[in-house]
């Protein structure tokens, strides 16, 4: 009997194995945060940047889903059990079909959250990478050149960045994620910083937003992108060399996305002008549109930071 | 052979029927339960329940058992977590009903409602326990009571496979009983699950999956306090997208 128990113990490891190799394969690739230790002779003010571009120049925008209904529901199994090697096989069988419906039901979700782009395809075909920095770079106040070839930086630190935009379901707001890595100037295979900033822009109140957004090939909307990244690199450079923020307590904080009230349990680390710079439980940065804009400072406060001089109120 | 089929199915149906009991449906908020005229009311909460993992659909003895061995980091987790300020829900809730003109008496400590004695009545809407002997006890004439009945994380099962990612959780209920008649003024179920936003298996401070956790909390609390944000009904009221789908309502209003 205690043979038995120990072989069905031995099978539903496997099946758990089996779950988790699935989930492993096709488990979403996100941006890994690795809080790095300060390089003390690194000063952002006094340092030149220059980014580097990519090969691959595509832009990636999404619409924005939310996954708290995701799931298949609880339910009982009963296994074929011909033998034990079945038995496995069903657990692991079981496993993966399980896995492979719960990826395939994100996906479907996921596209039916990019349905909001429709309108925005033809522009955003045409948007790319190398426009989007160009137009970054003359809204960095750092300053900052674009490079083709890491290896000629000119003693200058390399910025890499990787932009994920999504856009609101009431496409009133964007939403940037950029993975932002930082290397030494005098060695480019070495990183310095390493964060996700998530910058998310202030609802518009336009009422035809497509038509808002994509008027002039789309020219509202590829500024609006380039203030989010620029505000990002922007935090980036500041945090590089300002972070000391372990003894701000951590609260849940409410925030605007788009026409929605979100919250994040996070550290306050600054306010002005309405909006808020946040760190999360997971160490990355957000710069959000407060709730109730009337209750923080009316930029007039002390504390803004700097990185927060590009103007990304709504429109 | 078939009468015996028969006595079986006869039996079975009965213990069956003896065990489904009537689900209590939503009543939306009596005005007249809370107006400065509605006499005194009486806010509670009962006791906070354990921060655990629910690990529904894993029913067998060894399914629990390699569910729970599968997430015994995330269910050591759990029970690490803090109540933040959940507990002060019902001065919150108070706070609200003197901005609206009532007369409050809170009640301090935890309502153990399981103490108190049955009630039954053949209409509907009316408790299951006996609120009557509160009345001259806390001199009230009706009691609001907030009673959360899970909290923590949550991961469906089927049998040994998990048929979803873990998602944090507040389940409860709240409700005002008139206490001439034990009738409920308001019922609200409040059911909220919050998905992690990006991976959730991140041992050992599972940063998503808590952010999550703060998230549910705080929508539990607005779910509980938005009936007594404005005098009208929440069943009419256009709620914020967070709390729309969250907020059980399954029934037409008592009138």
């Amino acid at each position: 009997m205690s043979h038995f128990i120990k072989l069905l113990v031995i099978a539903s490891v496997v099946g758990m194995f089996a779950t988790q190799i699935a989930a492993a394969d096709d488990a979403p690739q996100i941006a890994t945060i690795v809080r790095l230790p300060k390089v003390d002779e690194i000063h952002a003010d006094d340092s030149k940047w220059c980014l580097k571009l990519p090969h691959d120049t595509h832009l990636i925008y999404r619409g924005v889903v939310g996954f708290d209904e995701a799931g298949l529901g609880r339910g009982a199994m009963l296994y074929p059990a011909p033998g034990f090697v079945g038995f496995l096989a069903a657990i692991a069988t079981h496993g993966l079909i399980i896995e492979s419906a719960k990826n395939a039901e994100k996906i479907k979700m996921q596209d039916g959250a990019d349905k909001v782009l429709l309108p925005y395809k033809v522009v955003l075909d045409k948007f790319d990478y190398r426009e989007l920095m160009r137009r970054t770079s003359e809204k960095v106040s750092h300053g900052m050149t674009l490079i083709e070839d890491a290896e000629k930086t000119g003693g200058k630190l390399l910025i890499e960045s990787v932009p994920v935009f999504s856009l609101t379901q009431d496409q009133t707001a964007i939403i940037l994620d950029n993975a932002i890595v930082i290397h030494r100037p005098d060695d480019t295979t070495a990183t310095v910083y390493q964060k996700v900033i998530r910058v998310i822009s202030t609802a518009t109140k336009e009422t035809d937003l497509a038509t808002f957004w994509t008027a002039s090939d789309g020219e509202k909307i590829k500024d609006k992108s380039a203030q989010l990244v620029a505000e990002s690199l922007e935090i980036s450079f500041n945090d590089l060399t300002d972070s000391k923020t372990d003894d701000i307590p951590y609260k849940t904080i409410r925030y605007q996305e788009g026409a929605t009230e979100k919250m994040e349990r996070a550290q306050l680390l600054s306010t002005h002008c309405g909006r808020m710079l946040i760190r999360n439980l997971r160490g990355a940065l957000m710069s959000v549109p407060a709730s109730h804009p009337d209750q923080i400072d009316r930029c007039d406060s002390n504390i803004a930071h700097v990185y927060l001089n590009t103007d990304i109120a709504g429109q | 052979m078939n009468f015996r089929f028969g006595i079986a199915l006869v039996v079975i149906t009965f213990f069956l029927a003896g065990c489904a009991s009537q689900p209590q449906n939503p009543v939306n908020l009596s005005q007249d339960a809370v107006s400065a005229k509605s006499g005194r009311i009486g806010v509670a909460m009962t006791a906070l329940p354990k921060l655990d993992t629910q690990l529904p659909g894993a029913d067998c003895l060894l399914c629990i058992a390699a569910a729970s061995a599968m997430n015994s980091s995330l269910i050591d987790y759990s029970r690490k977590l803090s109540y933040e300020d959940l507990s002060t829900l019902k001065n919150q809730m108070a706070e609200k009903l003197r901005s609206n003109g009532s007369d409050v008496v809170l009640i301090e400590g935890n309502l153990d409602v399981n103490a108190l004695q049955n009630f039954s009545s053949e209409k509907p809407n009316f408790a299951r326990k006996d609120f009557s002997s509160l009345k001259k006890k806390y001199n009230i004439d009706r009691l609001l009571v907030i009673d959360i009945t899970a909290l923590g994380f949550i991961r469906t099962y089927a049998s040994y496979v998990p048929t979803s990612d873990p998602k944090a959780q507040l389940q409860g209920v709240g409700y005002i009983v008139n206490l001439s008649n034990n009738s409920y003024d308001w019922y609200q179920q409040v059911s909220i699950t919050k998905s992690s936003d990006q991976n959730w298996d991140e041992p050992p401070k599972f940063p998503g999956l808590s952010n999550a956790y703060y998230q549910a909390i705080e929508i539990g609390k607005d779910s509980f306090l938005l009936p007594f944000s404005s005098k009208t009904p929440i069943a009419t009221l256009s709620t914020p997208s967070a709390l729309a789908v969250n907020v059980v309502q399954t029934q037409n209003p008592v009138q």
